[in-house]
């Protein structure tokens, strides 16, 4: 199925890139993938034990989270990169993800109706009548004040441990005389 | 490394994504996204020392940690080796050529038409290997891959025309697979 990658010097970047987009190969990528388990490693039996547990009831819940999270992680990330955190984004980026996925989770009844609302729009195609500025807003409604703060902290550990490192770095070359 | 794909939904449409390094956000997806997904389940932690090792191993010499990614959000992972493992085909240990071996190769939780149809997407498995063969041809292996399936994957390698080498008593019996060379 992949004979189209070869082993010719190419541009093997431009030659994965290539079949990766070819409507022909993803069409029979997809007709392989059968139930799904494509699970390979040792270690992986445990994760595959477990999710063999997961009820159909489980795993509709589990795909409507991932579709709203796929709708609003892309706007936290632009959001967090308009802060200009330098250094300290990814950590807040982790922590702030994490976060919105425990919201999500546990959401309100009032933010349960509003996902279902998003949801609905992507489904329907319409999603762009909920444009980024708007969705901004929610994210900011949807994760509570202490879930705020717990992020402001992992900035300040975060910077706060850089600083640390890179002075204790510089302490122990010997000055010159 | 970050190049632009496309990925199949469930429904069937093609929607863009990326097949990239793995990133720390990544890694945290896995730890708490992935699982936070199976906590409804009993001890969920007993499954999860694979997470662990994959943060382990992407500070070692000759792993490489990749993921599909949409939206942000990681859809599959696959963790390779790439300086130790050595092709089963020839007999000789001296004489075996060296391979990309594949350590973990995980789509998340769901991505599986078995559990209920339609999945979220399809096709993150095959992606992830076409990745693993070209970085093979890349590294000078002529895109020899090796891998050992869990039981219940050893059908969609068979699928993908992988040679089947028989169960490995080094590793708990696991079919071991492994894809030849490249077509020149």
């Amino acid at each position: 199925m992949d004979d189209k990658l070869s082993t010719q010097p190419v541009d093997r970047a431009g030659r994965l890139t290539a079949v990766l987009n070819d409507p022909v190969w993803l069409k029979q990528n997809s007709e392989l993938d059968g139930s799904g388990y494509v699970e390979a490693g040792n270690g992986l039996q445990g994760y595959v034990e477990l999710l063999k547990a997961v009820t159909p009831e489980v795993f509709r819940e589990q795909k409507r989270q991932v579709r709203a999270l796929s709708m609003l992680l892309p706007v936290l990330h632009d959001w967090l990169v308009s802060w200009e955190l330098g250094a300290s984004f990814e950590a807040v980026y982790i922590e702030a993800q994490g976060l919105l996925f425990q919201r999500i989770q546990k959401a309100s009844a009032a933010q349960e109706s509003w996902i279902e609302a998003l949801i609905s729009a992507h489904e329907q195609g319409t999603s762009a009548e909920h444009p980024h500025q708007q969705l901004r807003a929610r994210l900011a409604e949807i994760l509570t004040q202490e879930n705020w703060q717990a992020i402001a902290k992992v900035a300040d550990q975060d910077m706060e441990q850089r600083i640390l490192q890179h002075s204790q770095a510089q302490a122990e070359i010997p000055a010159a005389v | 490394m970050q190049l632009p794909i496309q990925v199949t939904t469930g429904a069937g449409t093609l929607v863009p994504g990326l097949i990239c390094a793995m990133s720390q956000a990544h890694l945290s997806q896995i730890e708490t996204i992935w699982k936070g997904m199976l906590l409804a389940l009993q001890e969920p932690d007993k499954a999860w020392n694979w997470a662990y090792k994959l943060r382990l191993a992407t500070d070692e010499a000759g792993f490489e940690a990749c993921v599909v990614e949409v939206d942000g959000l990681a859809q599959g992972v696959i963790l390779i080796e790439t300086q130790w493992h050595r092709s089963q085909l020839n007999g000789r240990i001296s004489a075996r050529l060296p391979l990309v071996y594949v350590e973990y190769l995980a789509t998340a939780p769901w991505n599986r038409r078995g559990i209920e149809d339609p999945p979220f997407f399809t096709g993150i498995g095959g992606t992830l290997m076409a990745f693993a063969r070209n970085r093979s041809a890349e590294l000078g292996f002529d895109g020899r891959v090796g891998l050992h399936a869990l039981p219940e994957a050893e059908a969609f390698y068979r699928r993908q025309g992988m040679p089947n080498y028989g169960p490995d008593p080094d590793k708990d019996g696991l079919v071991y697979f492994e894809y030849g060379i490249l077509q020149p």
